[in-house]
């Protein structure tokens, strides 16, 4: 579609609302409190305010990961390696989540595996207790055990959590309450609400893993359950949506029927009376004219919505059609208006011919012109036929005209005068497609009678 | 791609869009932060290397809010005037005495525009895109799209000549 109107449109003026300087801030904010790995039990671990420096949540998005900053927090998406301050890695599982502030560390959630240089103390607190080290190689496991009722799916209150420290290098101190107990490599010890209690590293490991898939079980199924009512309410919004886009989308379909039944009606490509110099030219030869006129109505034709509706148009629209269907019966009638007069035998000012109007006045023109010249008349149609089929020229203004053939020539010139004008507010196009649209105010004529050509 | 970096970057742009869209208000911030939550959360299913560009596609997601929040607005009868009138909100001192009272006229005809004419004007006009571009955000076809955008720069260009005139 080509804009007919090709001055640029400078809207360069149009004030935009600026975004606030925090904003990046707050959606960060927002994210956070969305993210998955985060339960509401697990807030007794507070995150401090300003301690964001690392989230790695999905692949695709991950907010820098890899420095060392001093105070951070980290939640795992995959299995992610970040610093811990300035002398220890940490590799976290999917899931895992740890705060750290210098050689203060919390994990609040999930499997996380340390390696720490020789050097301070270094602390990991976990919901069960804490793990103290100097310099090692162990790993912390939490599980958070909550009360579930998951026949209801609702979550009842956090009872406990528990841990597994693991322990591969070094020398680690597990503490809970006022209890202590030192691990050393191969050693393992689970922390809970009652106490530690030493192991091997490997049946520690062996046994804690089997607690943990069975929380998550039964994390599972809670959250199932849980989800239930949030589905009931969001299929019923889905059903009304679909309902809404079901009826969108019968008014696209009805529009592009219409369409296609336009371009491919008996192997046509236009519609039966977008008629181009072949169709003209066979017409010609059976001395035939016909054409489509948009409604004469003196006051423009008026739209119902579900008409618009129909035509793909907007209810807003609807002023600009019945402007355009004005407009087209007032060119007609400024042409017709006189040779009614003439075919009457009345004076110009006289009302009869108003009352008669373009409907009544294209017949009577026809039959005055056919009954004092009948030859001319039948000639007229073939002739006419001829000109649209370009195989004749078109009168000039100053050359003596047939009355039938300039009644032909101002009806069959209605239907493109009448599309021009569309374009002007819909584009070529679309002008095109309303122009020959079985929905919109048209009549169809078909004149016979012409001379035909052998 | 740290996130922050890309909020940063597409911040002004999506403010643009819903504050063109909506008119200046607190409600361009909530949907805004909305905006980039969806494509936080929707970020995996993105083709960086399909047709859609990122800010075609997030401007996608902007236009889709904005135009269910002023259906969601009129479905609750609250007046549109709680959106403030163009002619009340803070000048910009860096603007010119004319350029800042056309645009407001050009804020002014954009908010007799319907909803539909008037997120195509802005996603051309303000943000370039392609009609194809447009038809996808709209989710109508690419006639349609071009109906819309024809109608809307029709009307903007009469209500900006009746100012100019005025």
């Amino acid at each position: 579609m080509s804009d007919p109107n090709d001055e640029p449109l400078d809207l360069s003026s149009w004030d935009a609302q600026a975004p606030p300087a925090d904003f990046a801030e707050r959606v960060l904010a927002r994210v956070r409190e969305e993210a998955p790995p985060v339960k509401k039990a697990r807030r007794r671990w507070p995150i401090a305010a300003g301690a964001v420096a690392t989230l790695s949540l999905a692949a695709a998005i991950a907010i820098g990961v890899g420095r060392a900053p001093s105070h951070g927090d980290a939640i795992a998406a995959e299995r992610t390696e970040v610093s811990v301050g300035s002398r220890a890695r940490a590799v976290l599982e999917p899931g895992a989540h740890v705060t750290w502030d210098g050689d203060e560390v919390t994990q609040p959630s999930g499997d996380v595996f340390y390696r720490v240089e020789p050097g301070a103390r270094f602390r990991v607190h976990t919901p069960a207790g804490d793990v103290e080290v100097k310099g090692t190689c162990f790993t912390v496991k939490v599980i958070d055990m909550q009360k579930r009722d998951v026949k209801s799916g609702a979550v009842g209150a956090l009872l406990s959590a528990i841990a597994f420290v693991g322990v591969y290098e070094g020398k680690v101190a597990v503490s809970h309450a006022s209890e202590r107990q030192d691990l050393v490599a191969g050693e393992g010890a689970q922390i809970g609400a009652d106490g530690v209690k030493k192991s091997s590293l490997a049946d520690g490991q062996k046994a804690f893993d089997a607690k943990a898939a069975e929380a998550k079980n039964d994390d599972a199924l809670a959250s199932a359950n849980s989800n239930l009512t949030d589905q009931v309410s969001e299929y019923r919004k889905r059903l009304e949506l679909v309902a809404e886009q079901k009826a969108d989308l019968e008014r696209k379909l009805k529009a592009t029927e219409e369409k296609l039944a336009s371009r491919t009606d008996g192997g046509r490509t236009r519609a039966e009376y977008d008629l181009d110099k072949d169709d003209w030219a066979e017409l010609a030869k059976s001395g035939q004219v016909k054409f489509r006129v948009p409604c004469f109505r003196e006051e423009g034709w008026n739209f119902p919505a579900d008409k618009l509706n129909k035509l793909g148009l907007a209810p807003s629209d609807g002023p600009t059609m019945k402007d355009a269907y004005q407009r087209s019966r007032d060119r007609i009638w400024k042409e017709m208006r006189p040779m009614c007069v003439t075919a009457l035998g009345v004076s110009s000012d006289n009302g009869v011919v108003d009352i008669l109007g373009p409907d009544t006045c294209m017949h009577v023109i026809y039959e005055q012109a056919a009954k004092s010249d009948r030859e001319g008349a039948s000639e007229a149609h073939t002739e006419t036929a001829e000109i649209y089929a370009g195989m004749r020229a078109r009168p000039g203004p100053n050359e003596k005209i047939h009355p039938v053939m300039k009644l032909f020539t101002l009806l069959i010139d209605a239907n493109k005068n009448f599309e021009n004008d569309l374009a002007k507010s819909f584009g070529p196009d679309e002008a095109h497609r309303l122009a020959f649209s079985d929905d919109m105010c048209s009549s169809n004529s078909r004149w016979g009678g012409g001379k035909k050509r052998e | 791609m740290a996130f922050r970096a890309f909020v940063v970057r597409y911040e002004r742009m999506v403010f643009a869009l819903l504050s063109r869209m909506l008119g200046h208000g607190p409600e361009v911030e909530d949907l805004a932060q909305e905006t980039f939550v969806r494509a936080y959360r929707a970020f995996p299913d993105f083709d960086p290397t399909g047709p859609a560009k990122v800010s075609t596609w997030l401007l996608t997601i902007a236009t889709r809010l904005a135009l269910d929040a002023k259906k969601k607005k009129r479905a609750d009868d609250t007046p549109m005037s709680d959106v403030e009138p163009a002619s009340d909100r803070p000048s910009n001192p860096e603007l010119s005495l004319e350029r800042r009272q056309l645009g407001d006229a050009i804020a002014a005809a954009a908010e007799e525009l319907p909803d539909d004419q008037r997120a195509a004007l802005v996603l051309a006009e303000m943000h370039g895109l392609s009609i194809l571009e447009i038809a996808a955000a709209l989710d109508v076809p690419e006639n349609t799209a071009k109906t819309r955008l024809f109608r809307a720069r029709e009307k903007m260009r009469a209500a900006l000549a009746n100012w100019r005139m005025s």
